[in-house]
């Protein structure tokens, strides 16, 4: 036999023994860590823009749109009709049920 | 079935850790058996340096862009075991004895074999890669070049020495045997 030819042998395979699991492991622990980091990054961002924004105007706005989505639904014969019927379905299937 | 292992590569760039784990199971043997003729058989400082090499292979998977997937690993672990040499540069890896007891190889190969193993631990680090890259795991120069990062020459020049200081370590060691 050659020094080539002994040089040439394979390398003894190594069993895996939970070394790829040990390993697979610590990257799941790894991505883990990276989400936790950018979602922390989302929120400081978010949070840091919305102490920036101009917000005063932008509240008064979305309570005067509430108030009048509130005065809509209060006198919307259309909305009363539905909630009838849906307080109706309500209480006769509670009654069957019961029964 | 699954793909070639550079198809897996590809998947990984997307952060498929499945398409990983299947690229950890088919190369951990090879790289671990490379990193352990480094270490002169020590196990547990291979399967360190083998877990971190697939960690940092994970991180940079998307600078992947040979078409050698294996090799790239080698070229990292070889750059691991650099560092680590350095980090024990007072404590050097070649100065610490041979754990060859505890390597799988002094349990079920020949005599021949483990002579190669404890001729090639007399080697330096250099020469150990550039043999075992060229030889045991058949890479082409070119490759073995580009994964220990020396130009061709260089690599010619440390596998001929190598092979001529095992040659003779053998040789020496079978007249002794002999005799």
């Amino acid at each position: 036999m050659t020094i080539d030819d002994l040089l040439s042998q394979p390398l003894t395979p190594m069993a895996d023994n939970g070394f790829s699991a040990k390993v697979m492991a610590r990257i799941y622990r790894l991505e883990q860590r990276r989400l936790l980091a950018n979602s922390l990054l989302v929120v400081l961002i978010a949070t840091v823009a919305c102490l920036l924004m101009p917000m005063t105007d932008f509240l008064l706005q979305l309570n005067a749109a509430l108030d009048k989505l509130v005065v809509a639904i209060g006198s919307s014969p259309q909305i009363a009709f539905a909630a009838l019927i849906l307080g109706a379905i309500f209480f006769y299937e509670r009654k069957i049920f019961h029964s | 079935m699954f793909g070639s292992p550079n198809s897996f590569a590809k998947k990984g760039v997307r952060g498929d850790t499945a398409a990983f784990a299947m690229l950890v199971r088919e190369h951990q043997s090879r790289l671990r058996g490379f990193l352990l003729r480094l270490t002169k058989g020590n196990n547990a400082l291979a399967d360190d340096l083998a877990q971190e090499t697939f960690l940092e292979a994970f991180k940079k998977i998307d600078q992947f862009e040979g078409s050698n997937f294996f090799g790239w690993l080698c070229a990292i672990a070889w750059s691991r075991f650099l560092m680590e040499t350095r980090k024990r540069k007072f404590e050097n890896i070649d100065d610490q004895p041979e754990m060859a007891e505890d390597a799988p190889e002094a349990e079920t190969a020949s005599l021949i074999r483990h002579d190669l193993e404890s001729a090639m631990a007399e080697l330096v680090p250099m020469q150990r890669a550039a043999l075992t890259l060229c030889f045991a795991l058949g890479l082409s120069n070119e490759e073995a070049a580009a994964t220990l990062n020396i130009p061709l020459g260089t690599l010619k020049s440390h596998v001929n020495r190598g092979r001529a200081k095992l040659s003779h370590l053998l040789t020496d060691w079978r007249k002794v045997a002999q005799s």
